[in-house]
């Protein structure tokens, strides 16, 4: 189809984040759900080295894409892309595991078996919407070193914050996630820092 | 439990208070916190309790969600089948590295063994294949497979050969420059050994090469190497190592052993001088490494070594083997291993590189030592580009000197015209001896003689530089041209001068419009004609000159009535000033002649088109670049008037002409092309899709996929493959038309695509895209206006042919 006019153009560049969220979880689809495979590998064990290269080679096809601000937009769009996938991804699995044998699966997509690290993708992901009532950049910390699998330098670049603070923030955030997540405390249950009954 | 609704905001404000407790916490050394918390928290004890729940959690949290060993490191020498894990060695993105021993104590033997993770659904077959393959790799410079297998959750392990050597990067810091190429082949002959095996690398780099005690290198990791007989794998792009990436790995296309050999020439490179070629950007980020990869190969190693001694004994041979190596496209490389590692050997004996042999000026010293008459017609070609260079930097000084742009311009003009006309004459002259000399491989010599320069001496280079990125777009060459310019207007503030940062700008903005970036080419001419304006008899010529474009802008943007207005007044402008006989006035009426042709007023563009012609005969270019457009409107303008018989003989001089003078390029393609549509017209449709096609591939290569010349000939291949009755493929090229947005491309020829759609999906039977592609269609007839009278009744016949729901 032949589309566009110009003034159809104009607007879907002003468009907001939400339209390039989408546009980069739906052209990268299959891509990022590979990425969300390592990072459930990486969950469990081993660090891993899959995002630098898939992101790149996201930039590389969506650069010219309009609306991306700059790199560090581009990065911060993606790291929240890859965490809707990964956490899509295990709801799924989840859901699967309910569903067993009720629903057909679908040929092309390939569904494996719901783990510990689907579990604990989850419960990371929904204490981080609490988390980012406190302080929302913890959170994108989390979102970028977690589930986008970004180093260090990636992170304070998708943020625009100095590596030192990224650092330091990821030490925070982990530690309120520890927390909140009842690691090391199971008696503690839902008790969380900072939205404690006072 | 939270007893009560949350506050965000009030949650958030005492958050960041603990927040920033938490950090001063951290800032004390760790025996000095508790004091200090005590006293910052001495009327909140609710406070103090979070904050030190917190300070434990830190510790506690160590790891947490972070990359966690594979094995919990208390475990005690874990076996694995006949193997006891001694320690862990190294660690990557598929997995951990251990060094094990033989644990039934029946030999000594150390092995080095990698778990991996594990795979996914469907994996594991490709694994077992994998390892099945590599045993096979029995090669002194490679690391051998000893054993795989797998864990009992699943996790699949293999065993190999422990290599007790130096890291590469290590050991050659201590070697002489000829004992590092003599390394450097043996790893050439063990990747080389792969590729006959169908393994390539992928992921080749210092850290997986080590040398042996007896100074043999030992290759390690080829657990991510796939095999070459058509199995893509997916695991490649997860170990990519930007650094060492090629950029077809990097854009996720084809991996092939030209992949090994681009990751060789950077290994190569880094041997000779010490240090990544990718510079300072090795900290930049991966995307900024990855975009540049993609321009062209790293300065070469003679413009990174470490000293000027070293830089002489690279410069020449080694240079030209490292860039061949580090084409970004494939084809461009070492076609194999074998020949690379071969060039190098060429080179140790002090013979002639293959790698050099496209290079003018060792050429030149071959030839001239053998054929002195072959040899005079390079050599004047040569001189003619050095002369040319020169007389440019000379009237750049001279306009600093005098003042008098005007007339250093039309000096600095001539000389790049000048040189081109006698460029291209004895281009056409030379061509006999060997591999036929073009302008464009002599160009692109010195494009990459001064790319070498620049970093060396910015001020010196960026007047060549912005001359040869000029020099690109007048033989039309646009991709070439477009970086050598951008990379001058980087330097700009270096440069500090704006006259040229003006004139860069405006041959980019030429460049890019070409290429079918209207919106980038408007902000640069805009940008260019800004500065002009401060002193407009200063800079009256180029500003002149520079209506042209601004002409096909406007035209473009829908004004070919203002379009022609400023064409108009330009010439008579450029008449008063320069008189008839002059190289812009002849210029100008071949402009005003296409503005004419392309709002409809035929019998004017001829007659502008037939006087520009006239009129580049007297001026002796009557063989140039110019009237060779001219031809080409002209006959365009027979061809609206369906003069066909004059079309096609006017076409064919041109499309002669050019074919003997020029290589392929953006220009030739829009001449084949229109050639094409002639035929077209005459219904010669074979000839038509042939010559179409092959327009079509040229312009791809030399303008992009996005741009109006390439557009336009998808446009007409799918009107030719329809009148051949093959839908499909008509669909097809329809279908590539659309898939670039199509927006900012005129009106009718949009419509031609959507009438074109109709067509073929109507024989297609498929009435709804046939249906829609009509409404469109119809919606662009009506923007049109009188540019499109003559589709309306195509439409009608199609519109008649689909009844209306």
């Amino acid at each position: 189809m032949i589309s566009g006019t110009p003034s159809s153009r104009s607007a879907s560049a002003s468009e907001g984040s939400d339209e390039l969220l989408a546009g980069l979880i739906s052209a990268f689809h299959s891509d990022l759900r590979r990425i969300a495979r390592c990072e459930r590998f990486r969950v469990g064990a081993g660090a891993t080295l899959c995002t630098t290269a898939l992101i790149s080679e996201a930039w590389i096809k969506l650069q010219r894409a309009p609306g991306w601000e700059n790199e560090q937009h581009f990065l911060a769009t993606a790291a929240l892309a890859m965490r809707q996938v990964l956490v899509g991804d295990a709801e799924r699995r989840f859901a699967s595991k309910r569903n067993a044998g009720a629903v057909p699966i679908s040929l092309d997509e390939e569904i494996d078996a719901p783990d510990e690290a689907d579990e604990q993708i989850l419960q990371v992901n929904e204490a981080l919407e609490r988390l980012a009532e406190l302080s929302p950049r913890l959170a994108q910390v989390v979102e970028c070193r977690f589930f986008a699998g970004y180093s260090e330098d990636e992170t304070a670049l998708a943020l625009g914050i100095t590596d030192r603070t990224v650092r330091r923030d990821w030490v925070k955030a982990r530690a309120w996630l520890y927390r909140a997540l009842g690691e090391g405390a199971p008696d503690d249950a839902g008790e969380v820092s900072g939205a404690a009954s006072a | 439990m939270i007893a009560e609704a949350p506050r965000p905001g009030g949650d958030a404000a005492r958050f960041a208070r603990i927040e920033a407790l938490l950090d001063a916490a951290l800032d004390q050394p760790s025996q000095a916190r508790q004091v200090f918390l005590e006293q910052a928290c001495v009327d909140d004890p609710a406070m103090h309790r979070e904050v030190l729940d917190l300070l434990a959690a830190v510790s506690a949290s160590e790891g947490f969600l972070e990359a966690a060993p594979f094995l919990p490191q208390a475990a005690p020498a874990p076996t694995l089948g006949p193997w006891r894990l001694v320690r862990p060695i190294g660690r990557g993105g598929m997995g951990e590295v251990w060094l094990a021993e033989r644990a039934d104590g029946r030999f000594e033997q150390q092995v080095a063994i990698k778990l991996l993770h594990r795979l996914g659904a469907g994996e594991d077959t490709g694994f077992l294949r994998e390892q099945r393959l590599l045993a096979r790799l029995e090669h002194p410079g490679i690391a051998r497979l000893l054993d795989a297998g797998a864990l009992p959750d699943g996790r699949p392990y293999m065993v190999m050969e422990y290599v007790d050597g130096a890291a590469w990067s290590n050991h050659i810091r201590s070697l002489a420059h000829e004992r590092r190429l003599a390394l450097f082949l043996q790893v050439c002959d063990a990747v080389a050994f792969a590729h006959r095996h169908l393994v390539i690398h992928c992921d080749l780099k210092p850290e997986n090469i080590l040398v042996r005690r007896d100074g043999r290198v030992a290759l390690l990791d080829f657990g991510i190497a796939r095999r070459l007989d058509g199995e893509a794998g997916q695991t490649c792009d997860l170990r990519l190592t930007p650094r060492y990436a090629a950029p077809e790995q990097l854009s996720g296309e084809a991996r092939s052993t030209l992949t090994d050999v681009y990751a060789l020439g950077l290994l190569l490179h880094e041997l000779l001088t010490d240090r990544s070629p990718w510079g300072e950007l090795v900290g930049a980020g991966p995307i900024a490494m990855l975009q540049r990869a993609r321009m062209g190969p790293p300065p070469p190693p003679s413009a990174c070594a470490p000293s000027p001694a070293r830089a002489r004994l690279l410069r020449g041979d080694l240079d030209a083997i490292v860039s061949k190596a580090l084409r970004p496209e494939p084809a461009a490389r070492y076609a194999s291993v074998e020949a690379l590692a071969e060039d190098l050997r060429r080179h140790l004996a002090h013979r002639t590189v293959a790698a050099r042999g496209d290079a003018l000026g060792y050429r030149l010293r071959r030839l001239l030592r053998r054929y002195w008459v072959a040899a005079a017609a390079v050599a004047v070609v040569f001189v003619g580009l050095v002369a040319a260079l020169s007389a440019i930097s000379l009237a750049h000084e001279e306009a600093l000197r005098e003042r008098d742009i005007a007339q250093t311009e039309a000096r600095r003009s001539k000389a790049v015209r000048d040189y081109l006309a006698l460029m291209f004459r004895d281009a056409a002259r030379s061509a006999g001896e060997g591999t036929p000399l073009t302008a464009k491989a002599v160009l692109d010599q010195a494009a990459s003689r001064v790319a070498a320069d620049f970093s060396a001496d910015p001020a010196t280079s960026a007047a060549v530089l912005k001359a040869l990125g000029e020099l690109h777009f007048h033989i039309n060459d646009y991709a070439a041209a477009v970086p050598l310019l951008r990379r001058w207007l980087e330097h700009e503030a270096d440069i500090a001068d704006p006259n040229a940062a003006a004139d860069v700008r405006f041959t980019l903005a030429e460049a890019v419009h070409r290429m079918g970036q209207g919106e980038e080419a408007r902000r640069l001419l805009a940008a260019a004609q800004r500065y002009w304006e401060t002193d407009p008899p200063r800079h009256a010529d180029v500003l002149l000159t520079s209506r042209m474009l601004q002409a096909r802008l406007q035209r473009e943007d829908g004004d070919p009535e203002g379009a022609l207005a400023v064409l108009e007044a330009a010439l008579r402008e450029r008449r008063a000033r320069s008189g008839d006989e002059h190289y812009e006035t002849a210029a100008l009426l071949t402009n005003l002649g296409a503005a004419y042709v392309q709002s409809g007023r035929l019998d004017e563009g001829i007659d502008v088109s037939r006087r520009a012609l006239a009129l580049w005969e007297r001026l002796q270019l009557g063989a140039g670049n110019d009237a060779l457009n001219t031809l080409n409107n002209l006959a365009a303008a027979y061809f609206r008037k369906n003069d066909l018989e004059r079309a096609e003989e006017t076409f064919a001089r041109a499309l002669d002409l050019r074919r003997t003078l020029f290589g392929p390029s953006a220009a030739t393609a829009a001449l084949i092309g229109n050639y094409a549509r002639v035929l077209q017209r005459l219904g010669r449709w074979d000839e038509a899709l042939a010559l179409g096609t092959e327009a079509e591939a040229m312009a791809l290569a030399h303008a992009g996929s996005s741009s109006l010349l390439v557009q336009a000939m998808r446009v007409a291949r799918a009107e030719t493959l329809l009148a051949l009755g093959q839908p499909g493929p008509a669909r097809e090229a329809l279908e590539a038309f659309s898939r670039e947005d199509p927006a900012p491309l005129p009106v009718a020829l949009r419509l031609r695509a959507a009438l074109g759609t109709a067509e073929a999906a109507q024989r297609q039977k498929d009435r709804p895209a046939a249906a829609d592609a009509l409404a469109q269609a119809e919606r662009l007839l009506g923007e049109a206006g009188a540019e499109a009278v003559e589709h309306a009744a195509r439409l009608e016949a199609l519109r008649r042919a689909l009844p209306r729901p």
